[in-house]
């Protein structure tokens, strides 16, 4: 095992270095875009302060590096982001990076649940209706990932607060927790848990349809090949055949997927999470294109596009050890 | 009297048929081509059903369907017809999908056969921007740009193409890579055919028949994220768009939910109708791949 380790280690650090010219990429884009945006700091700081004479602009201009040619604003700014200072943001009258870190958790949890259960679900399903292809079982489990493919999140989730909150009155409408609740120990866990119901749900049910196509149409083409004629000649049992066989090579493209997809999910919980009230990263995305503000708006961009290529570079050492074909030196 | 047989085989049908025949053996995707003829109609006939504007106020505020005919599918809580309203937004969403879907595509397109047919650095740049493009949330970034752009409902277009175009790239370029080693575009290239002829005129129609089945998804994509912008309020306010009627209908929601179980319908069965249409454009392309 321990002669494995070495390979594997030199292959982690070289998908961890063509992560680099990624994120430097993404760097270039926030900054364009921060240029874009109409006003800049120092018009934000200014109107912040109700006013200011020319030459204390020009001051402040200097001291932020704005009289600078673009390209050194650029280096300027980069230098800062990589040290996590994603600047002020003058709706809330706090540094960036402090909202942001206030907020990961919340979107954190619900991705991570939400994943586990579309990702879990959605190949169980799909193999399943791989393996009993074209039967009444096989239509049924297709049909709704269909539709649940062609639901917008956020029908669902006034359809599940129409259902559950307003008819049933079994989990509340929004938020994280009860407000006047003042719940300690396990009845705040059960608290947030009964909060999380609705909005993780939404965001399985739309995602799960996602693995269980793909998952359908991997099993189908694996059971068709010759290892598994092989293996089922050699006298393996269905299941044993289904497990260990099957299974283990038609997850191989589920799993890049589970990667690619992770973040249009990001992006997907803003919706949900404006809808539920949650204070996470999505609602904030939201609520800063509605206040303007941009520093915070690229903040979050940026701290996404970290979160995606960790959770890549995670998924793509997971399929390393999964498919022994990937040469890892 | 001598009879001379002059029958000859009967000649090959002609090749749209034949695409028809493999597309109408999946019944599925009939029935995508028949929802998405309805959305077609709905969009083409919605100045016959409300000749002036469809955000006027047509009625007493929120009148139940069914119950007055002159606004058959009831009104919204400033009296709006939601018929009209649902036509009108018929319009919209296939506006908004087809044009950012085929400015997607041809972003696409561009990028991923320059990528796929040169290779080396040329390749290593495009792709990485692409990746980055692929890392950065898609609707985060589409909020960016409309809070940048404006939320006028050309920019939604432009900016919807602009975070849907990288896996068309990728697809493109994955056939680019396998099809420039061929013999044909060998053959082109000592026949002193350009570079960009060889490009255009040799391999992208050999390479389209994979884009076109998704360019069906992308449209089902594109009509969500439109949707959705228009659900948050940042939608061009101008227009009637199924995702504004369900934002307005959230309001309503306890007592008067049809006012976004309405235009929540319609989303689906649009978006369902492609997912069909594009699952029947596949059996008919791609014939020899497997189910």
């Amino acid at each position: 095992m321990t002669l494995h380790l070495p390979p594997i280690l030199t292959y982690a650090l070289r998908r961890l270095v063509q992560a680099v010219p990624v994120i430097v990429l993404i760097m270039i884009g926030t900054f364009l875009l921060l240029k874009l945006a109409p006003g800049d700091t120092v018009d934000a700081l200014v109107g912040d302060m109700g006013g200011a004479d020319a030459a204390y602009i020009a001051r402040l201009r200097t001291e932020y590096g704005l009289d600078q040619p673009v390209w050194m604003q650029l280096w300027l700014y980069m230098v800062k982001l990589v040290q996590f200072d994603f600047g002020w943001s003058f709706v809330y009258e706090e540094s960036v990076a402090t909202i942001l870190l206030e907020r990961l958790g919340t979107t954190l949890m619900l991705m991570a649940t939400s994943l586990s259960i579309a990702f879990t679900a959605g190949c169980f399903l799909g193999a399943i209706a791989a393996r009993r292809a074209y039967s009444l079982t096989d239509n049924i489990i297709s049909t709704i990932g269909l539709v649940f493919y062609a639901t917008p999140s956020f029908f669902l989730s006034l359809m599940m607060i129409l259902l559950f909150s307003v008819q049933l009155g079994w989990l509340p409408v929004g938020g994280i927790k009860t407000v006047a609740g003042f719940y300690t120990g396990w009845d705040h866990v059960l608290d947030v848990a009964r909060h999380l119901i609705m909005p993780t749900a939404a965001l399985s049910l739309i995602y799960l349809s996602f693995y269980l196509r793909l998952m359908r149409a991997s099993v189908l083409e694996v059971a068709d090949l010759d290892f598994v004629r092989t293996a089922r000649a050699k006298g393996a049992g269905e299941t044993r055949l289904m497990i260990h066989h099957i299974m283990r090579n038609a997850l191989l493209p589920v799993i890049t997927l589970l990667g690619m997809q992770f973040s249009t999910v990001l992006g997907g919980s803003v919706v949900v999470e404006t809808i539920f009230s949650l204070p996470g990263l999505g609602q904030l995305a939201y609520q800063s294109v509605i206040q303007r503000d941009m520093n915070m708006l690229m903040g979050i961009i940026f701290l996404c596009a970290i979160i995606v290529v960790v959770v890549n570079f995670l998924t793509d050492l997971l399929y390393a050890r999964l498919d022994s074909r990937i040469e890892l030196a | 009297m001598t009879h001379i047989t002059t029958e000859l085989p009967k000649p090959e049908p002609h090749r749209a048929v034949l695409l028809w025949r493999r597309f109408a053996r999946n019944r599925a995707a009939l029935l995508g081509l028949g929802i998405f003829v309805v959305v077609l109609i709905m969009a083409a006939t919605a100045g016959l059903i409300e000749p002036t504007d469809p955000l006027r106020r047509a009625g007493v505020p929120l009148t139940k369907p069914f119950v007055d005919w002159a606004t058959p599918l009831g009104t919204d809580q400033l009296g709006r017809d939601i018929l009209a309203s649902l036509f009108y937004g018929a319009r919209i969403s296939l506006l908004v999908g087809v044009l950012a879907t085929l400015l997607s595509i041809a972003i696409g397109v561009v990028i991923g056969a320059v990528s796929g047919y040169f290779g080396g650095w040329i390749d290593d740049v495009l792709m990485r921007t692409t990746e980055a493009f692929q890392t950065i949330p898609n609707f985060v970034l589409l909020l960016a740009l409309v809070a940048i752009l404006g939320s006028s409902i050309e920019y939604i277009t432009v900016a919807i193409a602009i975070v849907s175009w990288t896996a068309p790239a990728r697809m493109v370029r994955a056939e680019f890579m396998s099809l420039r080693g061929r013999e044909f575009v060998d053959a082109a290239r000592n026949l002193g055919v350009s570079n960009t002829a060889i490009i255009f005129r040799e391999i992208l129609p050999n390479a389209l028949p994979p884009i076109v089945v998704y360019a069906s998804v992308i449209m089902a994509l594109s009509i969500l994220l439109e949707s959705a912008l228009a659900f948050l309020g940042l939608g061009d306010p101008n227009h009637a768009s199924w995702g504004n009627m369900i934002g307005q209908g959230r309001a309503v929601l306890r007592s008067d939910w049809y006012c976004a179980a309405i235009p929540g319908t319609a989303i689906i069965l649009t978006v369902l109708s492609f997912s069909l249409l594009g699952e029947g454009l596949n059996d008919a392309l791609n014939p020899r791949q497997k189910k």
